[in-house]
């Protein structure tokens, strides 16, 4: 089913509460829910938090929003917390990771098989490529200094494989930033994709950098470190495709319209009943959201919302397995590298490229996420499955005296 | 990597003493309010009450003929049981073989500082030990399997396992413990292994599993070496430490 932007209003603004209570609802089983319900939650607590990020900005520069953005500030607050506590204590900083790795995955390639643009559409896969290597070397790093298996958490929908290397991830800010689309021809489909990617990935950073130090192990330190610094590259791709010209009230009414849209996705896919219940009500919110926005940007800009919102919502994000478009990207794309804004073949990448020196100096005192992924094989159970207890030893590369 | 000694620790009051005084004062001017009806106990119980639990064991998706019980066929839910306790102990073993991976590192670290000393363990003792956990992870493996069980699967109580030793891994590999602190960690988890081994010997034993109490009682020896000898080394290097009698 679709949804008529322009006639559903969802719940007004004032009419949207909490109790306390409601903010720690029962968690989720990280052993029985599907793990698209922990997808979704984390997807979900991203974007609330990009909201909020988004709108505190936005304060900054609008005497008269403030009131307004404080208002809708204080229920997404809520909502993200009500989202994010429905994660559960069992689930460690890593297995959480491990989550946040699958989102990027396949909310990703989900993003970049529906959108419209094919430059876009390039930088979806160019940096789901990343994020792949991403969930290869941390569940590496869960299997040999947790003893556990990353799939887990992931129950194969994912693949534990190597994408572009992370030591090669490492760029340049100049060969970061995108071409922005127009906001006067883009497609609204990819204006709501950019900013879901934009929330995505700024989240995972954030969260990389909160919880990194937290690790006593200095390879761990050491990977969060060096993976974080490619999250942060890739808010900067990602938020540099979005047309720098719009308006605020365009950015806070796309905003609104991004929430809206993905808790409607949620809506569309969760089989856990009392979850979905919060992702229908989180809709009602975040339509009552929009249309104040919408209201404000008539009012204040004197223009109609609809010359950047679509009429209704496209299909939904679709959260399942992407496995073969993933392998067929990792095919064809693997070896691209990136020259200002645009997508170059290795070979072309020139020695003295700023990326290129820039990533040779990174890398020059040693590269976490090689050292802990060091021949690396996933296999059901860890990789301890399929080593004889007397060949321990090469778990370590250590040669017995 | 440094000996622990004494030095500018500043967390207890008597590290400012002067601001003491000063610090006792300002709580007695506070009146502390009562939450209203509710207590912490009353809070946790009424969760604990209302939670789901943690997940679910899988059932084993066939049964082989080759482990049928000496004394009938197993109830599900003692074949629940079953599995759910030989998955904690296979996903402990696995971790446990990660956690002297680090310890033999801290080991080699300390011995080229020359900060073993007599009495402590040496390589050989904790490869030994790293290579009896991982046999142990195999045994597991192959005792699941044969139930017709999924060894990749975490259960429940590997789960629960899983969170009460959270701790044991960043104190090995925080590369500022030194290598006696580490040990202190292992001892956890060996005193935890060692029971667990005993249960699971009872209950392959009470269950009518013959041959796998055996097996599982041969684990049990190699847990108890660990367990004694841990025990010992840690137990020599704090007399020594001390200067007392041992």
């Amino acid at each position: 089913m679709s949804l008529d932007l322009m006639k559903e209003k969802g719940v007004p603004i004032e009419e949207q509460s909490f109790t306390l209570r409601e903010l720690t609802p029962p968690p989720i089983s990280k052993l029985d829910d599907d793990a698209f319900t922990r997808v979704r939650i984390i997807l979900m607590n991203g974007l609330e938090s990009h909201a909020l990020r988004f709108k505190h900005a936005c304060a900054w520069f609008s005497r008269d929003l403030r009131v307004p953005l404080a208002a809708v500030r204080r229920a997404e607050q809520h909502q993200q917390t009500m989202v994010n506590w429905l994660l559960p204590a069992d689930q460690s900083v890593l297995e959480t990771t491990i989550g946040f790795e699958q989102v990027a995955i396949e909310v990703t390639a989900s993003l970049a098989l529906n959108e419209p643009d094919p430059y876009m559409a390039q930088t979806y896969r160019f940096g789901l490529l990343e994020d792949f290597d991403h969930l290869y070397r941390y569940a590496a790093l869960m299997d040999r200094v947790d003893g556990k298996d990353a799939n887990n958490i992931l129950q194969s929908y994912t693949d534990i494989l190597p994408g572009r290397p992370t030591m090669l991830e490492h760029r340049a800010p100049v060969d970061e930033i995108r071409r922005p689309y127009d906001r006067a021809t883009v497609h609204p489909v990819s204006r709501l994709n950019a900013l879901t990617l934009v929330g995505a990935e700024y989240q995972t950073h954030d969260y990389y950098m909160t919880v990194g130090p937290t690790f006593a192990d200095p390879v761990a330190r050491g990977v969060y470190a060096e993976i974080a610094s490619i999250e942060e590259q890739h808010v900067t791709q990602y938020e540099s495709l979005i047309d720098p010209d719009e308006t605020w009230l365009e950015k806070w009414v796309l905003q609104e319209a991004v929430e809206a849209y993905n808790y409607w996705s949620c809506v569309n896919y969760e089989g856990n009943a009392r979850v979905k219940q919060i992702w229908q009500r989180f809709l009602d919110y975040e339509l009552g959201h929009l249309h104040l926005a919408m209201d404000l940007m008539k009012s204040v800009e004197r223009r109609d919302p609809a010359e950047i919102l679509p009429a209704s919502f496209p299909e939904p994000v679709r959260f399942e397995s992407h496995r073969e478009f993933v392998r067929e990207t990792l095919a064809n794309e693997v070896h691209l590298r990136a020259r200002g804004s645009e997508f170059i073949p290795s070979n072309e990448e020139q020695p003295d490229s700023p990326s290129v020196l820039y990533r040779q100096r990174l890398n020059s005192e040693g590269t976490p996420t090689e050292i802990v992924a060091a021949g690396y094989r996933w296999m059901p159970g860890t990789e301890l499955a399929g080593i004889a207890p007397g060949a321990a030893a090469a778990v370590q590369g250590e040669v017995r005296p | 990597m440094k000996e622990t000694s004494t030095g500018m620790n500043r967390t207890g009051i008597s590290a400012a003493s002067g601001e003491m005084r000063r610090a006792m004062e300002s709580t007695t001017e506070l009146t502390p309010v009562s939450a209203n009806g509710a207590s912490i106990a009353e809070l946790r119980t009424e969760f604990a009450e209302e939670s789901e639990n943690v997940g679910s064991i899988p059932p084993p998706p066939t049964v082989k003929g080759m482990v049928k019980t000496a004394v009938g066929a197993l109830t599900g839910e003692s074949m629940a049981e079953l599995l759910d306790r030989l998955a904690q102990r296979l996903a402990f073993e696995r971790s446990g073989s990660r956690y002297y991976e680090g310890l033999i590192t801290k080991f080699k670290v300390a011995q080229s500082a020359g900060l073993i000393g007599d009495g402590g363990p040496t390589l050989a003792d904790l490869q030994r030990f790293h290579d009896d956990e991982l046999r142990h992870f195999a045994l597991l493996r192959t005792a699941i399997e044969d139930f017709g069980g999924d060894p990749t699967a975490q259960t429940p109580a590997a789960d629960v396992a899983a969170v009460t030793g959270m701790g044991i891994g960043p104190a090995i590999n925080d590369p500022r413990t030194d290598f006696w602190q580490s040990l202190e960690a292992i001892l956890v988890a060996e005193l935890t292994d060692n029971d667990a081994w005993k249960m699971l010997v009872d209950l392959a034993s009470g269950l009518g599993y013959d041959d796998l109490a055996t097996r599982f009682t041969v684990a049990k020896a190699d847990e108890d070496v660990h367990l004694s000898s841990v025990r010992s080394w840690l137990h020599q290097h704090t007399m020594r430490e001390a200067g007392a009698a041992a």
